[in-house]
């Protein structure tokens, strides 16, 4: 392709790219290094029949006016970055120097909002990634040896998890595992605990948190892999057959090998999608229990009257920077992989 | 040693058609229970007394005279303005589907024959 052709076939791509992802991250990185204005108050003289006494109310003109002169806040620096709602140095310090033993030092840190949501978050990504990816493999590895009849309406009905909004997915089975709710109901039968409940103990939440991640992401690790399973190349799965391989090591030596460029892929979706958890905990109403580093960008922006959007830029950006390091050793090993077959 | 290895498959059929049988109704349970509690009255579906009720539909039975009803869907739609929701859902999916597939085809092109 010529320079000139070129240019103008990826010039609306890198205007788009521009003002629909460089510019709005780096609005988010200058607003983080701000934070809002304060109240201007306005000190005033009531008197009654018991004297005068001396009163500060908010002149809420003057603030209104303040918020207009300068919408992005005052300049704050890194301060935001280091109170005690995101990395918390001076707590971390305090509570480093103070606690007896490492629990006690870890159980400080995770009562820090950003470090609990951080934990969630973690865990989170860390127990779903590899279970869905697990669980999609077996899935297209089942319904690939299903009689061909079969196979439009399984993949139809497991695609529903994926297909339906995270959101209606979550209110979905959170009326069901509700006390009152089928799922809820017949596990108080299981485990004869009339007071069993999942939405109230902090373990069972997280553990029906991640539950319904496996099932709602699955479906799609399952596609791409069925998908994959149809380009293996049957010479050399009948090549293994012929040398008395085994089911077991025909997909251990022939198929796995083949999808790993796609187990990649997944690996990376589901990393950055994991990474981000946020409509479960609003589904689930689990917030008591459980927030992440989403959920809290959510809280401080949600308020209609108190909106800390500094606050909320720098949860984003630290969330970025989390999300770049979680890709970067995957990314490595593409790059590695790729420089290989290029040589 | 042909009827072991005989055995040994359709053990393995066995296991990995019960796998996709498990995730099938996994899958399919909870939209099955909400589309057959779509049709019953909220005192039912939404039952404080007994789950049973979303199923036999006491509260329906006594509200609207039948074992279901399309009162849901006629709230949603009607009082709820879902017929909105859908116009401006279709409106911003097709939108999106066009402009991405656009930029990102141009992308694609320009990356894929780049020298």
């Amino acid at each position: 392709m010529k320079n000139r052709n070129f240019f103008w076939f990826i010039l609306p791509s890198l205007i788009t790219m521009l003002l629909f992802i460089a510019l709005p991250i780096v609005s988010v990185v200058v607003q983080s290094l701000h934070i809002e204005h304060e109240a201007v108050l306005n000190e005033v003289e009531n008197c009654g029949p018991f004297g005068c006494k001396k009163e500060l109310i908010i002149n809420v003109e003057e603030t209104k006016k303040l918020k207009l002169e300068s919408p992005l806040g005052q300049f704050n620096g890194l301060k935001t970055y280091t109170n005690r709602n995101h990395l918390a140095f001076e707590e971390i310090q305090q509570s480093w120097s103070q606690s007896d033993s490492i629990s006690g030092f870890i159980s400080n840190t995770l009562n820090l909002p950003f470090y609990r949501a951080l934990a969630f978050t973690l865990t989170y990504t860390f127990v779903v990634t590899p279970f869905v990816l697990f669980f999609g493999f077996l899935i297209a590895l089942g319904v690939n040896s299903l009689p061909k009849t079969m196979k439009g309406p399984t993949i139809f009905v497991s695609l529903l998890p994926m297909i339906v909004t995270p959101l209606i997915g979550s209110l979905i089975l959170f009326w069901m595992i509700d006390a009152q709710g089928i799922i809820g109901s017949i596990l108080q039968r299981i485990f004869d605990d009339p007071n069993l409940s999942l939405k109230a103990s902090p373990t069972l939440t997280w553990v029906m948190l991640m539950v319904y991640g496996i099932w709602h992401s699955s479906p799609f690790a399952f596609i791409v892999f069925y998908a994959g399973l149809q380009t293996v190349p049957s010479d050399t799965i009948e090549a293994a057959m012929i040398d008395g391989a085994s089911r077991w090591e025909r997909t251990k030596y022939v198929v796995l090998p083949h999808l790993m460029p796609l187990t990649i892929f997944i690996l990376l979706i589901q990393l950055m999608d994991n990474f981000r958890v946020f409509e479960p905990i609003v589904g689930f109403s689990a917030q008591a229990n459980a927030t992440s580093l989403s959920w809290i960008i959510y809280n401080d922006i949600s308020n209609n009257e108190d909106q800390f959007f500094g606050s909320a830029g720098a949860t984003s950006v630290l969330t970025i920077i989390g999300v770049s390091i979680l890709l970067i050793p995957v990314l490595i090993r593409t790059w590695r992989e790729f420089n290989r077959k290029v040589v | 040693m042909t009827n072991i290895i005989h055995r040994r498959s359709r053990l393995l059929n066995l296991f990995i058609w019960g796998l996709v049988f498990i995730w099938i109704i996994a899958a399919s349970f909870p939209f099955f229970w909400t589309l057959w509690g779509s049709f019953k009255v909220q005192g039912d579906f939404f039952s404080k007394a007994d789950w049973t009720n979303a199923i036999s539909g006491v509260r329906t039975q006594i509200e609207t005279g039948g074992a279901f009803t399309g009162n849901g869907y006629y709230g949603a739609w009607v009082t709820k303005n879902f017929w909105l929701a859908a116009i401006n859902t279709g409106i911003i999916v097709s939108s999106v589907v066009v402009i991405s597939l656009t930029f990102g085809n141009s992308w694609w092109i320009c990356i894929s024959t780049f020298r």
